[in-house]
């Protein structure tokens, strides 16, 4: 891994090398072998940090492959700039703003978390440029995008749906519900909430606690007192692991459904409580259809093995191989041009295809595709939701994460 | 005799502008001086800078030779300078016990620091605080609280003793005690430079007297003449001539 | 209810020691020092760097650490408070606010934002007249009780704790006392470290360690020293009880998420109708 990297850079002082010297000969800007950048802002630091370095993996070897079979618009190459996002809104912004007017780029990929997501979506749309993000919050999308924000990732909704069909199928009659202040988990809560009440199960009692509070026992007290059989608990790790600590003991007995970014945080969390405060916490994650070929292929191109489960990298192949799609069928590198065609690419109608370089050769010829990539179907509502993404479902048993099942909304 | 604290030139003052503007008094060993000299004389800021609360910009404090003009104020308590203010001279949140004790607790010479808080010769000077000692100093009557400020000053068994108005708000009888107290300690050999309001009083145990009037010596003389002199009261109600007392 | 008023009991208890610092360091140094959070989570991660990285026993660690953290602070205090001593309390707080974003942040440098925990393993409850209670919160009342006996035998018994409380009640005083005020702040300094770092660790005890935690006390802490007094250890200690015990009775009747202001509204009522607090006094301005 680390050569490659080191022979990119080495590629890359090359080019700089070389253009001085071309420059007085070609009009680069405006030549066909110009390169084609792509703005992408991922977590190496904060919070999600643990998420940056893989999804920049896949970013890479994902251009590689579309730039060594001849790349996009008549030999031009796709030109990554991958920066970190720190994780938070401001550095995110910051990032965008530098991928439009330094880099002139056109896509900006990446942007894992709703933070970073909410701060990049108006400066996209004021400058005419395609933001593509991992982020859950319902806000990403609403209102009017204009086209220029697409989720490669489950809506918060979507979340709900999923983990409330979950709940009601484990046979809870009466659970009780606590989430973070926060824009992605409150659509989570509330759905789950509606879908309970409507399927005639008992809600013992329902709260929102605010981020970075001394202490949580009260909160704990309120809905594990009443003693329901389960308690689903929406927030991030930090605070799940001070509740599950009062939890147990504070000597509830409630079954416990959080979210994976809270129960596993990539082996954190166990880490934090211990295997005892964890036993039979039940998590779920939006994450790829393992068994899709669009996943197994991706597997083969970041050479992991077959067992492996990426959360997110998948949705970054994605959303390059999308980028040079669109453009390609927009015959431009503009995205008021390309940003109409990532529906047409995705959604079809067309020849079914996971592959982004056959995709590519296909649309070339003028034929339609639909194309299925590595982290979902690839498939959009007008407004730039994903849809075909489905949630894993595991239990915490003996200090080991154990899969149980994979569901769709 | 020797002259055991002697004040040369001493300019001081808060801001811009000098409050003490040249001062020189000298204080005999074993001897009584008081100041007394209208409101905003500047006698109270002499004290303070004496104490190293406020600093001589200019002039020199030498006590038995040495020049203190350069130590902190708990230096000069350890070099034998000894002072109770005339307001807040008592710690209100510690028991009378305490503030006896703090007072002699971080003394380096272990002189000062041996034997007892309160020893057989303070407890004959201030009879009435051992029957006070768990009693909160901010509770006890304006009377009180001055002898303990005294008798925290004396704990540390100094070479001068400096009282800030020590008769200030004090019911007559409490005046008489002060004085008399004063007097007690005086006989002890401890020299005291004090300043007064209530002259007549003061002066009846005093040696020397020092006139002060607007940051300067208006005039020095013996106790008992001052006190002989017809216009006494002028003296310190600030409109005293210099040349009716040349003497 | 009954549980409630513990658990109240039990977060006021955490409050004590920060507040203790809070009060004996207002009183010595006359500013609020808004640096006390961040200090509680740098010495809570200091323990966990020895607990949970070295290896070894949590009380041995925090011991050292407390010692050790004493002597940081003043070292602390010699470059960020001391050359600012003579500008006044407005720009010693100003300092304190900065001095707290540093400390949280080298914690998060250190430590990122995960959530992690001491080496100790969790036990479920046991009931003591229908109230739940666990080994945690045993500890922490024991630890602070023990903490508050001896901070009660430093300041009454011993010169240094006397000339303390001295220099709280009258600088000016103090220094024609014979008292070094320069030696009396090293020893506040030194003294608050300790309780800080016991405190940090009572706190991460009590919830998760992460950056955040120390200044999310914050609040509550002033509020228990504000309520008492600034500069009265024993209203510090009252103080923090009161505010636990209000905050948590407080949820029966409004949403949980909104007790965060109740300590901001007894902040509030105290600065408008008593502002010495419960157990302070009028400040001198002289």
């Amino acid at each position: 891994m680390k050569k490659l990297t080191r022979r990119k850079v080495l590629k890359r002082l090359g080019a700089a090398a070389a253009l001085p010297i071309a420059a007085p000969f070609l009009n680069l800007a405006h030549a066909q072998g110009a390169s084609i950048p792509i703005g992408v802002a991922l977590p190496f630091t904060g919070n999600a940090g643990a998420y940056g370095p893989d999804m920049a993996e896949a970013a890479k070897r994902t251009a590689a492959k579309i730039n060594s079979a001849g790349g996009i618009l008549g030999g031009r190459k796709l030109e990554l700039f991958i920066e970190d996002s720190e994780s938070s809104a401001s550095v995110a912004a910051n990032l965008s703003q530098k991928f439009i007017n330094v880099h002139k780029c056109q896509a900006l990929v990446g942007y894992w978390g709703t933070p970073e997501g909410m701060s990049s979506r108006p400066i996209a749309v004021q400058n005419k440029v395609v933001l593509m993000v991992s982020s859950a919050a319902n806000a990403i999308t609403e209102g009017d995008t204009q086209g220029y924000v697409w989720r490669f990732q489950m809506k918060a909704t979507d979340w709900g749906i999923v983990i409330g069909r979950a709940v009601q199928r484990l046979g809870f009659k009466n659970i009780g519900i606590m989430g973070l202040q926060n824009a992605f988990v409150l659509p989570i809560m509330k759905t789950v909430e509606d879908q309970m009440k409507t399927a005639g199960r008992t809600v013992t009692g329902s709260l929102i606690y605010n981020p970075e509070q001394p202490s949580y026992r009260a909160e704990v007290e309120r809905i594990f007192g009443k003693k329901p059989e389960a308690v689903c608990c929406f927030g991030l790790l930090p605070d799940f692991v001070s509740i599950m600590k009062e939890v147990y003991r504070g000597g509830f007995d409630s079954k416990v459904i959080a979210l994976s970014i809270m129960a596993d945080a990539e082996g954190k969390f166990i880490e934090a409580v211990g295997p005892q405060v964890a036993e039979g916490i039940r998590h779920f994650q939006p994450m790829p259809d393992t068994s899709a070929p669009g996943y197994k292929k991706f597997l083969k191109l970041m050479g992991a093995p077959d067992d492996r489960v990426y959360l997110f990298p998948p949705n970054t192949h994605d959303q390059i191989a999308v980028v040079a799609m669109a453009m390609e069928k927009a015959k431009s590198p503009m995205a008021v041009d390309w940003s109409k065609q990532i529906i047409p690419v995705c959604n079809g109608p067309g020849q079914n295809i996971d592959d982004v370089v056959d995709a590519l050769k296909l649309i070339r010829a003028g034929k339609p595709v639909n194309f299925s990539g590595a982290g979902s179907t690839c498939d959009f509502t007008p407004n730039g939701d994903q849809l075909g993404r489905g949630m894993g479902h595991w239990i915490i048993q003996g200090g080991k994460n154990v899969f149980v099942e994979y569901a769709k909304p | 005799m020797s002259d055991i604290l002697v004040i040369k030139e001493l300019h001081a003052g808060y801001g811009e502008g000098d409050i003490l503007k040249g001062i020189d008094i000298t204080l005999p060993a074993g001897r009584v001086v008081t100041i007394i000299g209208p409101n905003g004389s500047g006698k109270s800021t002499l004290l303070k800078t004496l104490a190293g609360l406020l600093l001589a910009r200019r002039g020199d404090i030498v006590l038995k030779e040495q020049s203190l003009r350069d130590l902190s104020p708990p230096r000069r308590v350890r070099a034998g300078l000894s002072y109770v203010p005339q307001e807040y001279n008592i710690f209100r949140n510690l028991t009378v016990l305490e503030n006896l004790k703090i007072a002699r607790e971080f003394m380096a010479d272990r002189k000062m620091r041996g034997g007892t808080a309160i020893s057989d010769e303070l407890i004959e000077l201030f009879p009435e605080l051992p029957g006070k000692f768990k009693a909160r100093a901010g509770n006890l009557s304006g009377g009180q609280r001055q002898m303990l400020a005294f008798a925290c000053a004396l704990t540390v068994h100094p070479e001068v003793l400096m009282l800030d108005e020590p008769s200030a708000g004090l019911s007559p009888k409490y005046m008489t005690d002060i004085f008399d107290t004063v007097k007690k300690v005086n006989a002890r050999g401890v020299s005291v430079l004090m300043v007064e309001q209530n002259a007549i009083e003061a002066l009846r145990i005093s040696d020397t007297c020092v006139v002060m009037a607007n940051g300067h010596v208006r005039l020095t003389a013996l106790a008992n003449q001052v006190l002989e002199m017809k216009d006494l009261h002028s003296l310190y109600l600030g409109d005293a001539k210099e040349e009716a007392v040349a003497s | 209810m009954l549980q409630t008023a513990f658990n109240g009991l039990v977060t006021g208890i955490i409050v004590t020691l920060p507040a203790l610092a809070v009060t004996l360091l207002f009183g010595v140094l006359k500013f609020p020092n808004f640096a006390v959070g961040s200090m509680m989570t740098l010495a809570a991660y200091l323990v966990f760097a020895l607990n949970v990285q070295l290896g070894w026993p949590l009380v041995i660690s925090t011991a050292v650490v407390a010692v050790a953290f004493g002597g940081l602070l003043i070292a602390i205090d010699y470059v960020t408070f001391k050359p600012l001593r003579e500008r006044g309390s407005i720009t010693l707080m100003v300092a304190s606010l900065g001095l707290g974003f540093v400390l949280e942040n080298i914690a998060r440098l250190a430590y990122g934002n995960t959530a992690r925990s001491f080496a100790i393993e969790l036990a479920r409850p046991f009931r003591f007249l229908d109230i739940r209670m666990n080994r945690e919160q045993m500890i922490t009342i024991v630890v602070s009780t023990l903490a508050m006996l001896a901070m009660y035998f430093l300041l009454t018994r011993m010169p240094i704790g006397r000339a303390m409380r001295a220099v709280a009640d009258n600088p000016a005083l103090a220094l024609v006392r014979g008292i070094e005020s320069p030696r009396i702040i090293r020893w506040t300094w030194f003294i608050a470290g300790m309780l800080l770092a016991v405190g940090g660790v009572l706190i991460g005890m009590d919830r998760a360690l992460e950056p955040p935690m120390g200044s999310s006390y914050l609040v509550a802490v002033f509020a228990a020293a504000i309520l008492g007094g600034l500069g009265s250890p024993l209203g510090a200690f009252i103080g923090a009880l009161v505010i636990g015990i209000v905050s948590e009775l407080a949820t029966l009747v409004i949403p949980p998420n909104y007790r965060i202001g109740i300590p901001l509204c007894v902040i509030a009522l105290i600065l408008i109708f008593r502002p010495q607090g419960l157990f302070g006094q009028p400040y001198i301005r002289k």
